[in-house]
């Protein structure tokens, strides 16, 4: 316990002296009281998350926004790691020698963000009103003898609720692609459970997510694993080779035809899960949502990232002198292409794989509805027209494509401005829904934070300029 | 400077943050092995980059293969090979590293690397991000030198080799050298294996030519390139 506060005090303070961590993570904490899964209903009552009350479609999108945030959390926390192994970024921490194990590491990052979480909410205890009434968003403000207790014990289950995920976020992982799909086990296993019942009531949450939680430090392992069968597995001993092209015209091709297994692969699991949901139907247990939705993650995390199916973070490239942001770029600046031809290659392959998931989500959507009802339209969980939810979402492309383009040359700036512009995409759609905000005011929102994170990267597109003086 | 030279430099100057490297004039010509020497800061990875049209020059006239490599990238990286061990590489196995770059080459030579793998005991099924030092090094070469480049650029190639290992590298760079066609640069502070291999030496300190010429005219009469290079003052 001594060595969790130790790290936590240091880790705290280290957060601190940092202005844009502390702001991110002020702001994840600020949003905690907005999407915080509700435990308290309408009535005052305590209660857990229900599905049959509250809905699916609901709580998925508290549990989607728990995950987010809890990402962000998790990566400003720990910090950047330099050196050692590329290979190692996502499985060891900063100076891995630290008297500390690896649990109690992680332990001590997640109360760090928990910190943030208690200091935003003092104030409302203090005050005894809720969030909703002191930001004026609800009628004149009720003081309610019984506010604090309940505000209390909201918090006390949404941190339950919380710790799995940001114990899970905060935990060293194999590599990025692991790194993400974690978490979307995770997530399906919450939604299992919320289905099963299992996070009705008060008790049964609390229990439910310390046994998760506990599962997820279990799995933080400090052993060095076996090699993963993949890199058991005999391959040729010979040397690979095809067939060499005009550099141009074999880099099109990669660009193209290297992602299609991938992406075929993404279709072909969401049809199949489409006829189990016809013939099984999976959706009334919610199954289908909770496979479907790990299927599209999986593909945002191992098909965006991956153009010309090479790794673009920095985690998936080797160097002598340990990794950095812009290896990806550097990894193909000595092939016979120009450095602009590839950039141009990551961020048109960031439009149209981002564009390829939002159409799988779409059509899978149409499809799922057609076959249940024989109506060709969108709806969310619920069964409510899901066209306002999903539609809007492809103003979240252009930030992925910059996102990535940034990612490539290593632009921490324009990287973290697309990431932010990303996310306000899918905060911001929500929140205009829940408010009812004027469709243009909703789509000019949306317009500006696409151009806010489609628009800046395109500076690493431009073509090389002739030299000063030169003339060569 | 001949019409046929490989590299032809005239008047070169280029700015990397507050370093300015200063090349005159100088060439260089098929079936040549350059040593390329000087102390840390000295300038020599910048005159690499900008030969392989990595980075761009201030100032001057830079021709490799007859042309500018930083307006004429492909062409001159599609018969160029360079080779720098903080060079990040694609993290795949070496097979599918291999057969990934291999499309990018029309003169990639499948038997070459074979032998190359061999003559530097890579096995094909090892993961890039498993390599040690050493082998993470041997591969780069691997991939500079599979497509027979015309000219290959070699920046501190023996970095994290053993003994065997620099000795397979001279090895080969001897074998690329046989073709009278092809040229090598070879960038290293392991002045016995640059003295041993080099036809030529260009000894740079603090972004200007300290000498140029044969190595047998430089480093005569007995005395080594280290003695050599502390006489000139560009020991470091």
């Amino acid at each position: 316990m001594r060595a969790i506060a130790k790290h936590w005090s240091i880790q705290l303070r280290l957060t601190l002296s940092s202005l844009f961590a502390t702001a991110v993570l002020l702001f994840c904490a600020l949003s905690s009281l907005f999407f915080w899964p509700g435990i308290i209903d309408s009535s005052g009552a305590i209660e857990g998350i229900n599905v049959g009350d509250e809905g699916i479609g609901g709580a998925a999108i508290y549990l989607l926004w728990v995950l987010t945030w809890s990402m962000m959390a998790g990566l400003l926390v720990p910090g950047q790691v330099f050196g050692g192994k590329p290979h190692e970024l996502f499985s060891v921490r900063a100076l891995p020698t630290l008297p500390i194990g690896p649990r109690a590491r992680v332990v001590g990052d997640v109360l760090v963000v928990l910190t943030f979480v208690v200091v935003v909410r003092l104030p409302f205890l203090a005050a005894g009103i809720g969030p909703s009434e002191m930001f004026g968003f609800e009628q004149a403000p009720v003081v309610d003898e019984s506010f604090r207790s309940r505000f209390l014990i909201d918090g006390a289950m949404g941190t339950l609720l919380v710790l799995p995920a940001l114990l899970i976020w905060a935990s060293p992982a194999r590599n990025l692609q692991v790194w993400f799909v974690k978490p979307l086990f995770l997530l399906g296993l919450l939604l299992a459970f919320m289905t099963l019942g299992f996070l009705a009531t008060p008790l049964r949450l609390a229990a439910t997510c310390a046994g998760l939680s506990a599962l997820c430090l279990f799995s933080v392992n400090r052993e060095p694993r076996l090699p993963s069968l993949w890199n058991r597995s005999v391959g040729s001993s010979a040397s690979r080779w095809r067939p060499g092209l005009r550099p141009m015209r074999r880099f099109r091709r990669d660009l193209w035809l290297k992602p299609l297994p991938l992406a075929a692969t993404i279709v072909a699991i969401e049809a199949v899960l489409l006829a189990a949901d016809g013939i099984f139907d999976l959706s009334r247990y919610h199954l289908f949502y909770g496979a479907s939705s790990l299927n599209i993650g999986m593909g945002f995390s191992f098909l965006a990232f991956r153009p010309m199916a090479n790794n673009l973070i920095a985690a998936g490239l080797s160097a002598a002198s340990g990794s950095r942001p812009s290896d990806f770029r550097a990894a193909w600046a000595v092939l016979p292409l120009r450095s602009e031809s590839v950039m141009r290659g990551v961020y048109l392959h960031g439009v149209v794989s981002g564009l390829f998931l939002w159409l799988t989500v779409l059509a899978t959507n149409l499809t799922n509805t057609w076959i249940k009802t024989g109506a060709l339209r969108l709806e969310d969980f619920d069964g409510d027209p899901g066209g306002r939810l999903l539609l809007p979402l492809v103003a979240a492309i252009p930030c992925l494509a910059g996102g990535l383009t940034s990612a490539a040359v290593g632009d921490a700036f324009r990287g973290w401005l697309c990431l932010g512009a990303g996310i306000g995409v899918f905060v911001g759609n929500v929140v205009c829904l829940v408010n009812k905000v004027p469709w243009q005011a909703h789509g000019a929102l949306l317009l500006a934070l696409a151009l806010v994170g489609g628009l800046p990267p395109l500076v690493h597109l431009r073509g090389r300029t002739a030299r000063a003086g030169g003339t060569g | 400077m001949t019409d046929s030279a490989l590299i032809a430099l005239n008047d070169l100057r280029a700015k990397r943050g507050s370093f300015t490297l200063t090349i005159p004039k100088w060439s260089v010509s098929p079936g040549e092995v350059i040593g390329l020497v000087g102390p840390n800061g000295a300038g020599k990875t910048t005159l690499l980059e900008i030969l392989s049209g990595l980075l761009s020059p201030a100032d001057g006239d830079v021709k490799v293969l007859d042309r500018d490599p930083w307006t004429s990238p492909v062409e001159v990286r599609s018969a160029l090979g360079f080779m720098s061990d903080d060079m990040p590489i694609f993290a795949l196995r070496i097979n599918k590293l291999l057969k990934t770059v291999s499309g990018y080459y029309e003169t990639w030579d499948r038997d070459l690397v074979e032998t190359l793998l061999e003559r530097f005991k890579l096995d094909p099924r090892l993961h890039v991000s498993r390599l040690s030092k050493g082998q993470a090094t041997r591969i780069r070469l691997v991939l500079a030198m599979g497509f027979r480049p015309r000219l290959l650029l070699l920046d501190e190639p023996a970095s994290g080799l053993d003994l065997a290992g620099r000795h397979t590298l001279l090895e080969s760079v001897l074998d690329v050298v046989r073709d009278p066609a092809r040229s090598v640069i070879i960038s290293s502070h392991l002045l016995q294996d640059v003295e041993r291999i080099s036809d030529r030496l260009l000894v740079l300190d603090r972004g200007g030519v300290v000498t140029e010429g044969s190595t047998d005219e430089l480093v005569g009469d007995g005395r080594t390139l280290e003695e050599a290079l502390i006489a000139w003052g560009a020991a470091g």
